[in-house]
Order: C-alpha cells, then structure tokens, then sequence
C-alpha cells in the first residue's frame, strides 16, 4: 500500500517535472525531486492529504524535515525520506522551496459563507496572524496557510491539539489548538484555505 | 454585531472579480479605517493610508466618503448600533446563582473583551469625544442606557426566580458589569496584542546547527570584560541546553526540541548523540556515576554512563509524578548537598490560574519519590543552582508576556523558606499586580525577587561561580544565561550577566558579562542558555539557536 503510493508519486512526478524547472531561481536539489512527486509538481499538491509547499518560507520546510528526521513528527512516508538527508540537503531543499514562484490560484466558490465568517473571527481571537504574517504567507518557521488544502489544515490543527505535532515558537501550536473544538477547526480550515 | 477587525480589507476581497457590492466595499473601508485609527490615532491617519489598507485609489475610496470626518462617524455609527436581541437571552436560572453569575460574565466577556473591535472602538471613543460629542450622546442614548436596562430587567426577574428580590445587584445592576469594565479600562490602556504587538512572535532559529566557520565569525560580535576570550568549545549539537559534567570529563548536554542528549569528550573536539527521541530532555545532572535527564513529564536515570556512551544502557524512570504539558513544560536539574533534586514545574500559558501541579518549584528525593514543594507562584523557571555559601537554592524565573516591552521584570529569586510564594499570577516582579488576574491579592503578600533583571531578558541557566581561573572578585558572583527576547520590539539580552549578590540576597547588582548575541532588532546570532564551570574554572555556555558550546576564559 505505501510502496504503490510511493510509485504514484514517482510516476506523477515525471510528468510534471519539465513544467516546475523553467521559473526556479534556486537550483533544484536532486533531493527535491523526491518531494515534488508527492506535493505537486509546482509545490501544489493535487492529492487529499497532502501539503502544498509552495510559499513555504525556507525555515519551515527546514524546521520540519528535521523534525521527520528526528522522528519528532511522524509520517510513514515522511519519516523514511527525510532519515537520508544531511544538514546540507535540509538547508538546500528548505533554499529551493522556498523560491518556488507561486502559482495564482482562483478561490474556490464558497459554500459555507458563515463558516468562512466564523473562521475569520476565530483566526483573528487566536492571533493567528502575528507568527503567519498578516496575510497568513507564512514568516520564520510558522507555515504559510493561505491557500492550503482544507483538509490539511484541519489535519494539521488535529495533529496540534493532540499534541501529535511539535510546534515552533514556544508549542504555541499546541497551545492553541489544545482548546479548539472540531467545528472551529473545521471553520478556521475553511477561512484559511481561501485566504490568497 | 460588530465585526472582528479584519487585518486588511484586500486580504478579504475575491481576487478574480474587483466590483463589489457597495454595502460590502464600505464595510471594508470601515474595518480598514478602524485599523488604521487604532494604530496611528485619528489626527495622523490621512485618506491615502485607509486607501492604502483597502487597495482602493483615492477617487475610489471619495466615491464613499467625503472625508475622514465622515468615515470616522460612520465607523461608530456602526459600532454603536443599539442590541440587536429581539428577546433578551435566557440564562440557566435553574442551575442556581453560581451558574447564572458564570453565564452572565461569559457573556459579557465574550461580548466586550474578546472582540478586538469592541475595544478599538472604545478607546477611540475616549480620545476622540471632543470631537465627535453627538456621537457619544447617541452611544450613552443607543448602547449603554438600553443594555443597562436590558440588564437590570434580567437581574429583577432571576432574581425573584432564585429567591433574592433584594439583592443589591437589582438595586445596582452597575455592579455586576463594574469588573469588566475594569477589566476593558485596563485593556484600553495598557492594549492588547491584536495591534501595537502584532507581529511580536517568538522567533525561530535555523533548523540545523551553525557551521563551525560562521560561528567563529559570529564570535566577533561578543563584547567581554579585558582579559577575557570566548571561543567555539564544541558544535554540531542541535537545540543544546543544559550541560552537567560526567565523573570522568564528559561533559553531557540536554537539548530542547531535538530529542537528543549528547556527550562532548576530548575538550570538545568529539561530540556523540548518546540518546535519542525523548520529549524534549531539556534538563540534565550527573550524579554518584549516573546522568539523569528530565524528559517533560518523567526524570530518567541513567547508570555508569561515561562507560557506555557508544551503547547507553535503558533508563529507569526514577520519578512521574509530573504533569504532561509541554508549554513551559521544558525543566532544569539541580542536586543540592543531600542529593535531593530541584525541578521547576511552569503553567501551560503565559497567564492564568494555574493547575495545583505547576507553578512550582519542587525538591524531590528520587530515591523515595516524595516530594516537597520549595515555592510556589514560580511561572517558568528554567535554571537555578546551589549558592555555595549557605546550600539554599536560587532560581531564575520567566515573566509573562504581553504587558508591555519594558515590564514587567525577569526576576532572580532566592527561596529561604519552604513553600513561599513568589507571586505568580497575581504579581509580577515583585511591586506589579497583574491587570487582570491579581484577584484581589497585593503585592506585599508575596516574596519579591533578589533582583529585577530586565523585561523579556529570559534569563534562563545560572551558576555561582567557584571556579579558581576568575579574578577573586568574580567568587561566588552569579552568571546568567539570558536567551534574550521575543515579545518586545527591540530584543533585549542574549548575553550572561553578571551579579554580584550577599548570600542573604541583599545588595543585588547585576553588570553585562558578556554580549553581542543579537542582530539588529529581531534576530539573534546566538542565544545563551545555560552555564557550567569547566574544571580548569573557565566557564562553558550553551547556545540553542546556533547549537554550540562556547568556552570563555581569563588570562592576565
């Protein structure tokens, strides 16, 4: 089961590799391959489940690779790859990511109104925006969130709150999850994943 | 209902298609507007920086509003709006008058404090009455004379439902809003931080130890006393913390989110990762030939270690009786005389009522697993040590955030008695109740510090100094490691100070040791975290962000 999604990844990627090279102003690590088969050949993920990467500020992807690597975060995929990179491949792949240029995406038509607006309150309670940045594009190692798969979020913001998941900056992720209940996790997924 | 304030009017605009709705465009010129008001005031705010938030020209933004005048009037017509309720809400009268007096606050908190907007408003309310008197006549008329009745209404008819017709708060319904109105004074003034602080977060630091050479070159930042030097000890230890020397010379080092805990030898020139994959091992201690290290929420001991560092025999758990937050859950080791071990436990948040487990410093005997509590009213604490003049422990302690950047204090603390109270949370640095959760307790009734240190310092490991290498005046001083700020515009400490202190905690000063670890305003080249004296009296820092040791010594 994971082999085969492994190879789906490898297969997709292929196809979409030629596309991704034109517009990098880093040069691509061989490493980065490997991710892009997975989270999408531009750094947008295609596949339920997994993270975009593109915006992703280089200090994020780093802090997170190590965490895989350590076995501080766990993923079944996740947790083999980044065992294989030195300190070197980290500092290049978190460089290249992090210059992917970002694609314009058209916000999905919103069906739940009231959610995004209940989303937004909450976004603004837990002061979200002061590591994400204002427009939620991600700063140091706190992750962009606009634009992310909806379902990630939520996923992530689980993740968080079972403290499954380390955070940066002090665990304030898990600080402020700890107290979210699932249909304001499900609100603030919504809003945040049709932030541009 | 008021709207939260959004943190730009483009951010919430749909990006393919520009014409909106007029209702919806001015709407978003009003939360613009409200932003911009809170954060310059109303005088220096000008047309072009609402237009600016909103991503609307100039001739778009006139084609809504003639003028500032008119927007700001307009942002409290908004905000002022009578309540909406067509019936009052119900409140749980049947669960009797404690439950009723909970709902009432929540209520009331929800409704003012929790929405940055609502305090916003207020506050450029008061500052700018005197030119807008007809709107605040129209905020007493719509806002406060209907909510107060509305209230008191509420109050007459439970009261009489719970038995209490006289009750002074049907008589003064004021009252019962009287604390948070308190509370939103005290917000208004001191702010909060959705807009002067926003942005202040903690910072992170690179995700891979710094390479030897560009540690060497940060090097060349550090000021230090004549006569004293500061080199590279040893790198490549990601997240180091605290270090405690084995039997033999090795010297063992905690880390904080690596899992890892390592093993330095031969004068730095090797560095082992001798154990993996616990829960944060921030705090390490060398005892009678076993390393103990304290993972969260268990200390693990580990027998004859400096034998095995190739293949460290399986811990014993030696103590659990310790709760499993991570916030502030990061703990330090110090054995005092009689073996007994002090452990810092710290609240799972900057400021609150803390659960009976934390907020505390313990002295527990690992060999029985009793424990006594040293102190209590300790936020977080992450570093302390054993004066070496009288064997009573002194411990540096973290103050909460979000005040303001200068207050309130770090302190220095020195416990004499068992089970004093250092204030946390209704005091802070000894003479600061807290805005909100003082509760009703003074400062007076608790143990203020030895010394003040500086707001947002983080001073975190400590030692007395009882090396042989110093100057004689530097015996028994203390050296702290500060790692330096996060919530302040301008970071202050990262460096070690100095204090110079009688054993009786009287004539505290404290003078900069050593600095030059931060880089510009928010960014660090390194941050000090713990402190040990080498054998040959020189003295040893740990360092989390770039993931070295330095060693500073002294020469004439």
């Amino acid at each position: 089961m994971r082999l085969s999604y492994v190879l789906a990844c490898s297969l997709a990627l292929t196809a979409g590799a030629a596309a991704a090279g034109a517009a990098d102003t880093v040069a691509r690590p061989e490493k980065a391959e490997v991710c892009l088969a997975c989270h999408g050949a531009d750094g947008v993920s295609q596949t339920q489940g997994t993270p975009s990467l593109v915006g992703q500020p280089d200090r994020f992807i780093q802090w997170e690779l190590v965490f895989f690597r350590s076995g501080r975060r766990h993923d079944p995929i996740m947790e083999p790859i980044a065992s294989t990179l030195s300190d070197e491949d980290v500092r290049a792949l978190g460089a290249y990511i992090a210059s992917l240029p970002i694609p314009k995406v058209p916000v999905p038509p919103d069906s739940a109104p009231d959610e995004t607006a209940g989303g937004a309150a909450l976004v603004e309670q837990g002061h979200c925006a002061a590591c994400h940045g204002e427009k939620f594009e991600g700063l140091q190692a706190a992750p962009r969130l606009a634009g992310q798969r909806e379902e990630y979020l939520v996923k992530a913001l689980k993740d968080f709150r079972s403290s499954g998941r380390p955070s940066m900056g002090l665990a304030a992720m898990n600080e402020v999850a700890a107290h979210m209940s699932d249909e304001n996790i499900d609100a603030v997924a919504h809003f945040l994943a049709r932030r541009r | 209902m008021q709207q939260p304030i959004q943190p730009s009017c483009a951010a919430s605009a749909p990006p393919a298609r520009r014409r909106l709705a007029p209702q919806v465009r001015v709407a978003q010129i009003l939360d613009a507007a409200l932003v911009e008001f809170s954060e310059r005031g109303f005088a220096a705010t000008t047309m072009d920086d609402i237009g600016r938030r909103c991503g609307l020209s100039k001739g778009g933004l006139y084609a809504h509003f003639a003028s500032k005048d008119v927007i700001f009037e307009a942002l409290l017509h908004r905000s002022l709006a009578p309540p909406e309720w067509q019936e009052p809400p119900v409140p749980p009268v049947e669960a009797g008058t404690r439950a009723f007096a909970q709902w009432l606050v929540d209520r009331l908190y929800a409704g003012l404090l929790e929405r940055p907007a609502a305090v916003v408003t207020l506050r450029l309310l008061a500052a700018e009455r005197g030119r807008v008197k007809d709107l605040v006549e129209l905020w007493e008329h719509n806002v406060v004379r209907p909510n107060m009745a509305l209230l008191a209404d509420m109050l007459r008819t439970h009261a009489a439902r719970l038995g209490l017709p006289q009750s002074v708060i049907v008589r003064e319904p004021r009252l019962v809003i009287a604390p948070v109105t308190h509370a939103l004074l005290i917000r208004m003034i001191l702010g909060d931080e959705t807009a002067g602080q926003r942005g202040l977060a903690p910072p992170a630091g690179p995700a891979t130890p710094t390479p030897l050479a560009e540690l060497n070159e940060n090097l060349k930042h550090i000021t230090l006393p004549p006569g004293f030097t500061i080199k590279v000890y040893a790198s490549g230890l990601p997240e180091a913390r605290q270090m405690a020397w084995g039997n033999k010379g090795t010297l063992f080092v905690g880390s904080f989110g690596a899992t890892n805990v390592y093993a330095v030898t031969d004068g730095g020139k090797t560095v082992k990762t001798i154990i993996k994959g616990l829960n944060m091992p921030t705090g390490v201690a060398f005892r009678d030939n076993a390393l103990y290290v304290v993972a969260i929420d268990k200390i693990l001991k580990y027998e004859n270690p400096e034998a095995n560092l190739d293949h460290m025999p399986a811990p014993k758990v030696v103590y659990d009786d310790m709760p499993p937050y991570v916030a502030h859950g990061w703990k330090y080791l110090v054995f005092d005389a009689y073996g007994k071990v002090y452990v810092p436990f710290g609240p799972p948040f900057n400021i609150g009522n803390p659960p009976s487990s934390v907020a505390q410093i313990r002295r527990v005997d690992l060999n029985t697993g009793s424990a006594e509590i040293e102190a209590l009213g300790v936020r977080n604490s992450v570093g302390g040590d054993i004066d070496p003049r009288s064997n009573q422990y002194w411990f540096t302690e973290n103050a909460r955030d979000w005040i303001s950047d200068d207050a309130p204090s770090d302190k220095l603390n020195h416990i004499t008695r068992l089970g004093e109270h250092f204030g946390y949370p209704y005091c802070h640095q000894g003479d600061l109740p807290d805005p909100v959760f003082a509760q009703g307790h003074s400062c007076a009734e608790f143990t203020p510090p030895v010394l003040n240190l500086g707001a947002h310092v983080a001073p975190l490991g400590m030692k007395f100094y009882t090396g042989n290498q110093f100057p004689p005046e530097y015996n028994d001083n203390i050296f702290i490691a500060e790692h330096g700020s996060w919530n302040r515009h301008h970071y202050q400490g990262g460096r070690i100070e100095r204090v110079i202190v009688d054993p009786d905690g009287k004539e505290a000063h404290q003078e900069v040791f050593a600095s030059g670890w931060i880089k510009g305003d928010h960014d660090y080249y390194g941050r000090p975290d713990d402190i040990l004296i080498a054998p040959d009296g020189s003295i040893l820092v740990a360092d989390d962000w770039a993931g070295a040791i330095y060693q500073i010594s002294y020469s004439k």
